[in-house]
Parts: C-alpha cells; sequence; structure tokens
C-alpha cells in the first residue's frame, strides 16, 4: 500500500483496495432528508448550483440527478387530501394526527451498475470500469455524443450542453478512493443511510437489515442487490448494482423502474432484424432492376 | 388502519400506516401494497419527474441526419443495383454515387455538429463496441465514407475525361461494380443502424419497438435514396426511360414494405400510454406521412413503374428521350419529381416524428413503468392488477424469521426465492 492509502482508511479501520468492488448501500429509512450529502457532494466535486427554482409543490426543489447534481435526495411525500385543506377547515384530531401520512426520503445516486448501459452505450471508451469496480467518465475522452443520456434506465448520466458539452455523472469520488478515503456523501451522512464499502459486506449489512425492519412490520427490500431479497424489483439483467438501495415502498414511488432493462440487449437483435430486411430489401431491388431491363 | 387511495395536486399517493401495531402487521402490509398494485403502475411517479432521461439531441441534426443517411444508402443502392442488374444507365449511377457521398458528407457534418465537444469527433474511432450502435455506426460511416468518395470520384474521372477515357471504362467497368458490390452491404447497415441505435436506449418508444425500427429505418432511407436519385435523373432528363421505370418498380417495392413496417410499427407503439394522448399536430403529421409519404407516392411509382403500356410506345418514348438528348434538350418530368418530393418528405417525417415520440415518451413516467413492467414471479402477477387473488406477501428472505409471515398459502410459491436470499454471494460469483 502506497503511504496515501495508509494514512487514510475507510470505515471500519479498513482500506480501500483496488480491485475489490466498492459501492453505497443506501439505508432510505435512515434518511432524514438534510441533503448533507447533495451538498457535500457539490463542494467536493466543485459542482455549480442549479439556480433557485421552486417547484411549488414539495420541499424538494432540486427534483433530479443532473449533470451538476450527482445525489440527490427525494422528497416523497405520501399525504392524506387533508392536508391541502386550509387549516381551519380541519377537526382537531386531523389537524394533529395523521396517522397514514408519511414522508419517504431516499438520496439518489449513480447506481455504479455491474453491467453498466453508460459504459455498453459509450463510443468512445470513455466511460470506463474502475479498478474499484465503479463506473467513471474519462473527461479528457468524453466528446458528448449524449447516447450513454438515451441509454440510462435510471435517468442518471446526463451531458452538460450549457457548460463542458460532456457527460457527468456520480464518480463514487475517484479521486477520494484512490487516497483511502471514502466519497463525501458517505463521509458527510449524519445518520448512515449512505454506506459505502465492499459490496459484498454491504449486501450482508443489508440482508440483515431488512431482516430487522420486516421483524418491525416494516415492508422493507433491496433495490439492485442483484436477486437478494429484491421483491417488487429485478436488477438482474444489469447484474445487479454497485450502488444498491432499502426501499420500503414500490420502486415507482421512488422513480425506479421496477425491472431495469439493459438496452443493449436490443443491439443484436435489431440489427438482426434490420440484417435480413437489408437482404430482403436489396434482393427485391436488384429483381425490380432485373425485370425492368 | 385505513389504506387510502388519493389524488394529490401531484399525482396519487398511496396512504398507509407504516408501523403498525403486533399481530396487525399482515393483514396491513399486504393492503398497503395491493392498495397501490391494483391502482396500477401507472399512476404514480415521483411528482412527475421523468425517470429517464431523453436524448439530448437536437432535432435538427439527428433526426436530419439519419434521413441523409437513409438517402445515401438507398442511392447507393440504386447506383449498385443499376450497375448489377439493371443495364448500367449512367445518368441513374452518376446521380446514385453522388447523391451517396453528398448524403455522407452531410450526415457526418451534422452527427459531428450534434456532438457535445465536436473536435473531438476522431475520439469514436478510439474503440470498436459491438454492444454499441453508435460505435459500429461510428466505423460504418468511416468506412462507408471513403468507399463513396471513391465511387464519386470514378464517376467524376467519367464525367470529366469522358466516358472511353481509361478511367470512365474503368468507372463504367469492373472497378466500379467491385466499389458498388463492396459498399453495398455497408450502405445497408448505415441505412439500417439508426433505427436501432434508438431502440437500444432506455426511451420506452424506441425500446419497445427494438425489432421493426432498424427495418423500418432502412426501408424509408431505401425508398427515400431511390427516390432522390429519381428526383435527379426526373429534373435532368438525365436516365433512360426504362431506368426510370426501374427505378420506380423498386421505389413501389420498398414504398410498400415501409407501409406495412409502418403500420407494425405503429401496433408496438401503442402499447405505451404516451401514443395515446399525441397532439394534434403529431397526428396530423402522421396521417400526412403515410397518406402522402407513402400511400400517394407508393400508386404514383406503381403506374410509373408500368407506364406506358406496350412495346410500340416504349420504343417511341425511347426515342424521343434519345433525340431529345441528342439535341442537347430536357424535358423535367413533374410526375417522377412529385412522387420523389413526397417520398422524401415522408422519410423526413417519418423520422423527425419518431425523435418526437421518444421525448415525449421519456418525459412521461407512465411510458417507463410500462416499459418496465415485471412479467414475472409471484408478486408479480398480482402487481398488473385486475383485482385478481389476493398478492402473496412478496417477502421471500424474511419471511420465515419475520414474525409477521401470513402462514401458508403461498409459502410455496416463494420457496425458491428465499433460498437465494439466503445466499448474498450468489451475485458477485457470477461476476
Amino acid at each position: 500500500m502506497t503511504a496515501a492509502v495508509d494514512g487514510a482508511v475507510a470505515r471500519g479501520g479498513e482500506a480501500i483496495t483496488p480491485g475489490r468492488s466498492y459501492g453505497f448501500f443506501t439505508d432510505t429509512t435512515l434518511c432524514i432528508g438534510c441533503k448533507a450529502c447533495e451538498v457535500a457532494c457539490k463542494q467536493w466535486n466543485n459542482l455549480p448550483a442549479e439556480g433557485f427554482h421552486f417547484t411549488g409543490v414539495s420541499y424538494d426543489n432540486t427534483r433530479d440527478l443532473s449533470a451538476t447534481t450527482w445525489r440527490h435526495v427525494l422528497f416523497v411525500e405520501q399525504f392524506d387530501e387533508s392536508r391541502f385543506e386550509p387549516w381551519a377547515n380541519l377537526t382537531a384530531s386531523e389537524q394533529w394526527a395523521r396517522p397514514g401520512e408519511r414522508w419517504l426520503f431516499m438520496s439518489d445516486v449513480c447506481k455504479h451498475c455491474v453491467n453498466a448501459p453508460c459504459l455498453e452505450a459509450c463510443p468512445t471508451g470513455s466511460i470506463i470500469r474502475t479498478e474499484f469496480d465503479t463506473v467513471l467518465v474519462q473527461q479528457d475522452v468524453c466528446n458528448g455524443c449524449g447516447y450513454c443520456q438515451a441509454a440510462c434506465p435510471f435517468g442518471v448520466i446526463e451531458i452538460d450542453r450549457q457548460g463542458t458539452g460532456k457527460a457527468h455523472k456520480c464518480t463514487l469520488c475517484y479521486d477520494r478512493l484512490k487516497d483511502g478515503l471514502e466519497p463525501a456523501c458517505a463521509k458527510t451522512c449524519p445518520t448512515d443511510s449512505i454506506q459505502f464499502g465492499p459490496v459484498d459486506e454491504l449486501l450482508e449489512r443489508a440482508r440483515v437489515r431488512v431482516a430487522e425492519l420486516r421483524a418491525r412490520g416494516i415492508p422493507a427490500y433491496l433495490y439492485g442487490s442483484g436477486g437478494v431479497l429484491e421483491d417488487d424489483c429485478d436488477t438482474s439483467d444489469l447484474g445487479g448494482l454497485n450502488a444498491f438501495f432499502l426501499l420500503i415502498d414500490r420502486p415507482e414511488v421512488y422513480n425506479l423502474p421496477a425491472v431495469a432493462k439493459r438496452p443493449s440487449t436490443n443491439t443484436a437483435t435489431g440489427l438482426l432484424a434490420a440484417a435480413l430486411a437489408g437482404v430482403a430489401l436489396a434482393a427485391a431491388t436488384m429483381l425490380a432492376f432485373r425485370s425492368g431491363r | 388502519m385505513s389504506v387510502a387511495q388519493t389524488e394529490t395536486p401531484y399525482g396519487q399517493a398511496r396512504i398507509g400506516l407504516v408501523e403498525p401495531g403486533p399481530g396487525q402487521v399482515d393483514a396491513q402490509v399486504l393492503d398497503v401494497r395491493r392498495a397501490g398494485q391494483l391502482a396500477g403502475r401507472e399512476a404514480e411517479s415521483y411528482q412527475g419527474v421523468p425517470p429517464v432521461k431523453k436524448a439530448p439531441w437536437e432535432w435538427y441534426y439527428i433526426p436530419v441526419y439519419f434521413w441523409v443517411g437513409g438517402i445515401a444508402a438507398g442511392s447507393w443502392l440504386a447506383a449498385a443495383a443499376e450497375d448489377v442488374a439493371g443495364a448500367n444507365d449512367r445518368g441513374v449511377v452518376r446521380a446514385g454515387r453522388y447523391i451517396a457521398l453528398g448524403g455522407i458528407l452531410a450526415g457526418t457534418g451534422l452527427l459531428i455538429a450534434d456532438l457535445g465537444r465536436p473536435e473531438r469527433f476522431l475520439n469514436m474511432l478510439r474503440i470498436v463496441r459491438t454492444r454499441s450502435p453508435m460505435s459500429l455506426g461510428a466505423w460504418g460511416l468511416s468506412t462507408f465514407g471513403p468507399l463513396t468518395g471513391i465511387g464519386a470520384a470514378l464517376q467524376l474521372a467519367e464525367d470529366v475525361l469522358g466516358r472511353d477515357s481509361r478511367f470512365g471504362r474503368l468507372s463504367r467497368g469492373w472497378l466500379g461494380r467491385t466499389v458498388h458490390l463492396a459498399g453495398l452491404p455497408l450502405a445497408l447497415f448505415i441505412g439500417g443502424y439508426t433505427g436501432v441505435l434508438l431502440a437500444a436506449t432506455s426511451t420506452p418508444a424506441w425500446a419497445q419497438r427494438k425489432l421493426l425500427l432498424g427495418p423500418l429505418f432502412l426501408t424509408s432511407g431505401v425508398a427515400n435514396g431511390l427516390a432522390a436519385v429519381s428526383a435527379v435523373v426526373n429534373a435532368r432528363d438525365s436516365a433512360s426511360p426504362a431506368a426510370r421505370r426501374r427505378l420506380s418498380r423498386a421505389g413501389a417495392l420498398a414504398l410498400g414494405a415501409e407501409l406495412l413496417l409502418e403500420s407494425a410499427d405503429r401496433e408496438e407503439a401503442s402499447k405505451l400510454p404516451s401514443s395515446h394522448r399525441e397532439s394534434r399536430l403529431v397526428k396530423t403529421t402522421r396521417a400526412l406521412m403515410v397518406g402522402a409519404g407513402m400511400i400517394a407516392p407508393l400508386a404514383l411509382e406503381l403506374v410509373r413503374g408500368i407506364a406506358p403500356l406496350g412495346k410500340e410506345r416504349r420504343r417511341r418514348e425511347r426515342e424521343r428521350w434519345a433525340l431529345r438528348r441528342a439535341r442537347g434538350r430536357r424535358r423535367r418530368s413533374r410526375q417522377g419529381l412529385l412522387a420523389a418530393g413526397l417520398t422524401l418528405a415522408g422519410g423526413l417525417a417519418l423520422r423527425l416524428l419518431t425523435a418526437h415520440e421518444g421525448k415525449v415518451s421519456a418525459d412521461a413516467p407512465e411510458d417507463t413503468w410500462e416499459f418496465a413492467r415485471p412479467t414475472s414471479g409471484p408478486s408479480r402477477e398480482a402487481g398488473v392488477g385486475e383485482g385478481g387473488p389476493a398478492a402473496p406477501l412478496p417477502y421471500p428472505g424474511g419471511r420465515a424469521a419475520a414474525p409477521f409471515h401470513p402462514g401458508g398459502g403461498t409459502a410455496g410459491e416463494t420457496a425458491g426465492e428465499g433460498v437465494r436470499g439466503e445466499e448474498p454471494e450468489e451475485r458477485r460469483a457470477a461476476d
């Protein structure tokens, strides 16, 4: 190990070693929606603010991951209709007790898919898999063709058309990992909702957590574990996600597809269909030209 | 203990207890999940934020590139077919070669202009990635492009130095034919890969039509390329009437195939919700595209492909054309130009509409939910929601340990998944 890695040690006193798979386990039941991860990410990665736009329907004014927002905390606000009644119109019990209502928070991030569609789409080889098994856009190679943006099944990666003209997304703090530091968002998370570590260890931790929550009656399951405790979802096409989540409502509620599909599987079938059509078309054209000679 | 489905200003939200008291968990959890499932997966999203991002391409760059790329492919096919199977009419071959080069040059320019960093376009040639149609397309362009250049150079030599010069003979002879045949598979690839490029994305409206977009774009490209050649020879009166009939016949075939594929494609596209609430403008454009851009030119080309009937008439027509040429006169065929123009407009409309559908679809969460709908598994069947039998509790791994398991009924169904849940290492081992 180099001196840099010796000096800085990951959570649990374990060094971050190239060759292992690293990722995030985001336990949404621990998230308090403080958005410290968003801020830490912006600060560490020198990302610009996106302006002060108010959505008007939610306290979440970030709304979405983008080229310049690599962590985003969703505020899923599940409220009764009465929430939107004027306060005075409510009965005393309605004013204070709303047993069915809840806020779900989820700190969303690039999933660092095992079979990453953005990587498979990239025609320049700019998007690579690093020695930490994360997915990284090499900024000095990307030419901003935008195909990765259309390929990502989670709407994560984006071309910064106003700025650099290149694709940007979470790097899983590649620069920090290199120096043996955990990513900024995980470091700053005050409730350990975002946990960083080797994926196999995170999965083990997540399993225990799911069992614990279920024992308390909370319908927890994992999203992105590639089959482990994935109830309402399926990410096996992508081979699982290195950044996976613990959810307690259906995936769509968190804006995640129930079945994450791998777009590149359409390449071979599509080309085959086109090839068949091409042969038929060329033959038909030749015949048409021959018949009219 | 109420579970309710309710409309909020930003969509539908589900209400349910998060932590019910002991002993009540089962029914409650089941109800909460079923309430959502029965409401249908289309119902919700995160505040209407699109779950996938649409392609960042400008409509005047990429769809237009698809169009001119298709034209290049089709015109190359026209030149090759005239050379190999037709009578090697120089008017057709000349137009085909020049249009192919022009289309490729224009298309490459449009593609580069749409890059976020145009000066880095050569980075596309760093790697070959067979899973990425974008990468394959870059290589297709950079191999077909030079071939169209060679074709055009041969044609230029033939035109400038004379048809019976050394280069003119090569151009009309074995070298020209070899270049035509070598470029033919590449031309067909350029015509078809653009549809596959759209299909291999996470944009629901495109990925849904994964088998159809490639053939549709290719067929349309061929029809458009034949039309472009036909437009030139009809405007310049530069091909024999027989060669024009050949072009029309092939064009009619391609248009017929395009029409069939388009109807199959509509069928497939209509499986997504966003296709059922298109604007009037889009509907009108599509109707015009099919009516004026496919059916009308199909009818015209069918007629032009067989008219005039009778050997004597055809001979006279040929003589008149030869006379015109000998006198250096040209007679523009309005009918031929109309058919070609309509076909070309239809082809452009097809690309623009397909691109537009993709943008709308990527912005519509319900399209992604429908596209990403689970199709199998015990918890999946109930999810589609026709008020069927109660959904089994979807907690395979944790069920045995949890105190709230429903006890019987569905245990057998989920046993297999339960085993999977015990082995978190399984997924990594497969890597």
